[in-house]
């Protein structure tokens, strides 16, 4: 036999002993894998189970199954019988495996775990909202005896999960203390990904903590459906369903992806109680396709801002003589409605109120485009307005201590950050009269309005430009306030959606 | 003065701007009514006139001058920069540069419509029928023949403006030539809908379409009602093709300032309800869902036709047939199905298997399988592009027919397989058990290959079963398309609620 077919067997047989021993199920004496196979495959035949099934699927392959993959298994097993049970199952898995490179692929089984999955985090060099709640989450569960977890991220090729490298780790947790250069991991070769050693989840359970790539989400619905796993998921916001005016159809057509494995999952936990509400809403449309709801929770994200960004905040010292300050804060897209914010300016300016106002946030040109020539026209007249694509952390801290108050009219959010930022530096916000905005204005330090009126929002920009007393009212209320730490956020996460579902003989 | 217009408007030749000036005066006589005799100005005597006589800032105003100067539906930011304009500098200025830069064709009249307008894009276009067409089809020719001052239009290809329908397309959407006359016919026009009732009975899944019917529904101070089929590609979209699932949500994302709702079971209420639900992180309300269960007709085929199709078939050998109607896409389940019937057939038992339906998106392994099946031997018939005598022949010569689908608005071939007196084995959730429960079928779990074919083995042995279910179709309310139309009618005819809130 050539060296390359002796490895392919020595990887497949090791892979089906691992099942084999998962299921209990004895092999003769040092079988080869063909021998060890043929008794797997038999016995998963007859049990039918879609948890064996799944599983020898793994084993053969080296890949999570799709959907698709797990029915071709399941109906060539169904249709074979004792006799042609091992040929039928090399049958049913041969379309998944002649697409990727797994043949020598090795797998352990993780079992009655928890497995957190990262893989975005794990993998890029990218920090914005999702990431920023991740990285801020993940590491106050390390060194918990009373969290135990692995992280886990996808192989490159998205067919199954493996363990995280140091220099992945340090991505995950130690994102403003480094221990490795910021530079990206050199691209998987066939060769690298044909050696994976996966993870393989067994009666585990795992938490989804990103919005997970679309090239995972059949894996991730297959493994909800058919594993014997447990799955929660962190719920952040249906934007591109509730709101696919504002955004290109491929998010939508990726976000309907996610929501097809999403609907299979056990718990969803919303970051705030309005995108509870959405998947819940969600959730009550299932029973129409047979599906059981997941169950739905909320857990509010954090609302602190680092201790280095306060203090930063609170050193500056704001010349009275300045004229008052408006910033609007946030990547500019339609949905942020940075444009009706700009009209109202434009109007008070008219009028001849003396203020300053201050845009920051990136977007795309073909979302900028615009509104940066409408701003240097506003200039040319006399306006104090500017925009920032780009702004340093100190810059924009000093913003905030500068500003009289802060603008964040969006049509839809998840959660607000902004606006938690904003009365988490101590300064007062215009916000949305409803959804996750109206949550975390409850607090108190807002004055709200409906965003897809003009006129209101020209009125409360005035009032907060000229009315001393609505904003040191709103100061007043900003100083009672205690912001909500990362810490609390991921101890409630635990409890709510990684607690419940470990499985009390693992406990023991 | 910021004007997103005004390097236009400095190019333009003073002249030749009768076309401008028409549409000019069809946007101000809908807004304004005709007292003020718009025929006495002309140019931008006329823009002035116009002007003055229009008050506060209006989107909806707004939207109407520039449809008409357009001649299209304008874009929603279009409308919101005029406003904007109108607010800040007045209204002559952005009118001026809308009327300056407006081009109408030559010999295109704009009409502004405040009856009842109907959709019917798609079923105009196409000569196929799936459920959606039959739906609009059989609804909007009793609409046309029951009441007046009902317009069909149709989008042009690109989705931006609105016409009357060409004969062709009101051929293929008015199902008899009687009714067909009373459609108005309204050639060489833009349609634009300005405090009228707009109905969408089918879907939409091209972007523009979609997002000018939003537009329609959130600034022309119309009713919006639509038909509701179901939110299968995106409650479901594993099942749905490539870019269906992204498109459907502009759909989605439109209906969400619609009025009503009137969707087709009460499975598919439960679907537009909990999206409604959904809107309310965006501040929004969605519209009212209320659920008309579409009819459940068969059409009557006499015994001479039955015969005809079960010989030209080889059905005549005294074999049990068992019948599948729906297309080979993953959704219908067909491969769950060709495991169970081989299963029965390994058994020892005998029946034909009848698929009827067409090719479809993701059905390689549904081909395959039919080969593997049909070089064994086993006798299965695919059947496709058959018209309306055989199926409903079939449905007649079937000893059962098998529906498993995954997810279902309605599922016509439950209700037809019903009405004609044939149990039906379908799916123990949503619209098909709504459907088929205590009406003559078996419900199965879909997904369990095992328990299809235990069931489909009972139902082709045991006869008593078989006849006590055939009593139980009876059962069935038979309600009419007249019924349908009427009631869907209800709704496009209440008048809008008062306050918005």
């Amino acid at each position: 036999m050539r060296p390359e077919t002796t490895a392919l067997h020595a990887a497949l047989r090791s892979r089906v002993e691992v099942v084999a021993r998962t299921l209990s199920i004895a092999l003769p004496p040092a079988p080869t894998a063909a021998e060890a196979l043929e008794v797997v495959a038999r016995r998963v035949a007859a049990s039918a189970d879609p948890n064996e099934i799944w599983l020898l699927h793994v084993a053969i392959t080296g890949v999570f199954p799709e959907p698709d993959d797990f029915g071709r298994l399941r109906r060539a097993l169904v249709l074979s019988t004792p006799a042609t049970a091992y040929l039928s199952a090399l049958e049913g898995a041969i379309e998944a495996a002649s697409q990727v490179f797994a043949s020598l692929r090795s797998i352990e089984v993780v079992r009655d775990e928890v497995l957190v999955d990262v893989d975005y985090c794990a993998r890029w060099e990218h920090n914005t909202g999702i990431q920023r709640v991740v990285r801020h989450t993940v590491p106050e569960w390390q060194g918990r005896e009373d969290r135990p977890h692995r992280l886990v991220a996808w192989t490159e090729d998205q067919t199954g999960y493996t363990s995280l490298t140091e220099r992945q780790l340090d991505r995950v947790l130690h994102w403003s203390d480094r221990r490795f250069p910021k530079e990206l991991d050199p691209r998987a070769t066939n060769r690298d990904l044909e050696q994976a050693a996966l993870l393989v989840p067994w009666k585990s359970t795992i938490l989804v903590t990103e919005v997970p790539a679309d090239g995972v989400c059949p894996e991730l619905s297959a493994l909800a459906q058919f594993s014997p796993n447990r799955v929660s998921i962190i719920g952040y916001d249906a934007i591109p369903l509730v709101s696919a005016d504002t955004l290109p159809d491929d998010e939508s057509e990726r976000f309907a992806h996610f929501l097809s494995f999403a609907k299979h999952v056990d718990v969803i936990a919303g970051i705030s109680g309005s995108a509870a509400d959405e998947f819940r809403a969600f959730a009550s449309m299932l029973p129409s396709q047979g599906v059981e709801p997941p169950e739905i929770v909320t857990v509010s994200l954090a609302t602190e801002v680092s201790s280095s960004a306060r203090a930063a905040v609170e050193s500056v010292v704001v010349d009275p003589k300045e004229p008052p300050l408006i910033i609007c804060v946030g990547s500019h897209e339609p949905r942020k409605n940075q444009e009706a914010v700009l009209f109202a300016a434009q109007v008070l300016f008219r009028e001849g109120l003396d203020f300053r106002i201050v845009f920051v946030g990136s977007g795309s040109r073909q979302n900028t485009f615009r509104f940066d020539a409408k701003v240097s026209r506003l200039q040319k007249e006399g306006m104090r307005v500017e925009s920032h694509r780009r702004l340093g952390d100190d810059d924009l801290w000093s913003l905030f201590a500068r500003a009289r108050f802060s603008v964040f009219v969006s049509l839809h959010e998840g959660f607000g950050l902004p606006v938690a930022e904003s009365l988490a530096f101590g300064t007062p916000v215009l916000t949305s009269d409803f959804g996750s905005l109206d949550e975390v204005a409850s607090v108190g330090g807002c004055v709200q309005v409906d965003p897809r009126d003009d006129e209101s929002i020209v009125d409360a920009m005035r009032r907060l430009l000229v009315d001393d007393e609505l904003v040191s009212g709103l100061h007043g209320e900003i100083t009672e306030q205690t912001p909500k730490s990362w810490g609390e956020y991921a101890d409630e996460l635990w409890q709510s959606a990684v607690a419940p579902l470990v499985r009390t003989e693992a406990v023991v | 003065m910021p004007n997103p217009f005004a390097p236009v408007l400095s190019v333009l030749p003073p002249l030749g701007r009768e076309g401008a000036d028409d549409a000019l005066r069809a946007a101000a006589t809908a807004v304004l009514g005709n007292a003020f005799g718009w025929r006495r100005t002309s140019g931008r005597a006329l823009v002035r006139e116009v002007s003055s006589a229009l008050g506060a800032p209006d989107p909806t105003v707004s939207y109407v001058f520039l449809a008409c100067l357009q001649q299209r539906i304008p874009r929603s930011s279009e409308i919101v920069e005029f406003t904007r304009s109108w607010r800040l500098d007045g209204v002559e200025e952005p009118l001026l540069a809308a009327w300056g830069s407006s081009r109408p064709k030559p010999g295109v009249r704009v009409v502004v419509a405040s009856g009842v307008v109907v959709d019917v894009t798609e079923t105009g276009r196409s000569a196929f029928t799936t459920g959606i067409q039959r739906v609009t089809r059989e609804s909007v020719t009793r609409w046309v023949r029951d009441h007046d001052d009902v317009d069909l239009v149709s989008w042009d290809h690109a989705g931006a403006r609105l016409a009357g329908l060409t004969e062709l397309e009101a051929s293929r959407v008015v199902l008899d030539a009687d009714t067909r006359r009373r459609v108005r016919r309204l050639p060489s026009t833009v349609v634009v809908p300005y405090r009228a009732t707009f109905v969408l009975p089918e879907i939409t899944t091209q972007g523009r379409r979609s997002e000018n019917i939003r537009t329609i529904a959130r600034y022309s101070r119309s009713r919006a009602v639509a038909i509701g089929h179901d939110c299968i590609p995106v409650t479901t979209s594993e099942t749905a093709g490539p870019g269906m699932a992204g498109a459907f949500s502009k759909y989605l994302a439109a209906l969400a300032g619609f009025d009503v709702v009137a969707s087709v079971s009460n499975a598919s209420a439960t679907e537009f309800r909990g999206w409604a639900q959904m809107l309310g992180g965006a501040g929004l309300s969605g519209p009212r869902v209320v659920p008309v269960p579409l009819p459940r007709q068969s059409a009557a085929i006499d015994d001479a036709t039955v015969a005809r199709v079960t010989s030209e078939l080889g059905l005549d050998d005294g074999v049990p047939t068992v019948l599948a109607v729906g297309s080979h896409e993953p959704r219908k389940n067909h491969l769950t199905l060709l495991a169970a019937a081989e299963l029965r057939w390994r058994a020892g038992d005998e029946f034909h298997l009848v698929l009827v339906g067409g090719n479809a998106w993701g059905d390689a392994d549904f081909t395959r399988m039919v080969e593997a099946l049909l070089a064994a031997g086993r006798p299965i018939s695919l059947l496709s592009a058959v018209g309306d005598d055989t199926v409903w022949s079939l449905y007649r010569i079937a000893r059962l027919s098998v529906f498993c689908s995954l997810n279902e608005g309605f599922g016509l071939p439950v209700v037809e397989s019903l009405a004609s007196g044939t149990p039906v084995l379908t799916s123990d959730f949503g619209s098909m058990r709504e459907l088929g429960e205590g009406h003559g079928a078996v419900l199965v779990d879909p997904y369990d290959v095992h328990a299809i074919a235990r069931e489909l083995g009972s139902l082709l042995e045991d006869d008593a079963r078989i006849e006590t279910l055939r009593r139980e179709t009876g059962r069935l309310e038979r309600s009419t398309w007249d019924d349908y139309a009427k009631r869907v009618w209800e709704l496009v005819e209440a008048p809008s609620r008062v306050s918005e809130g």
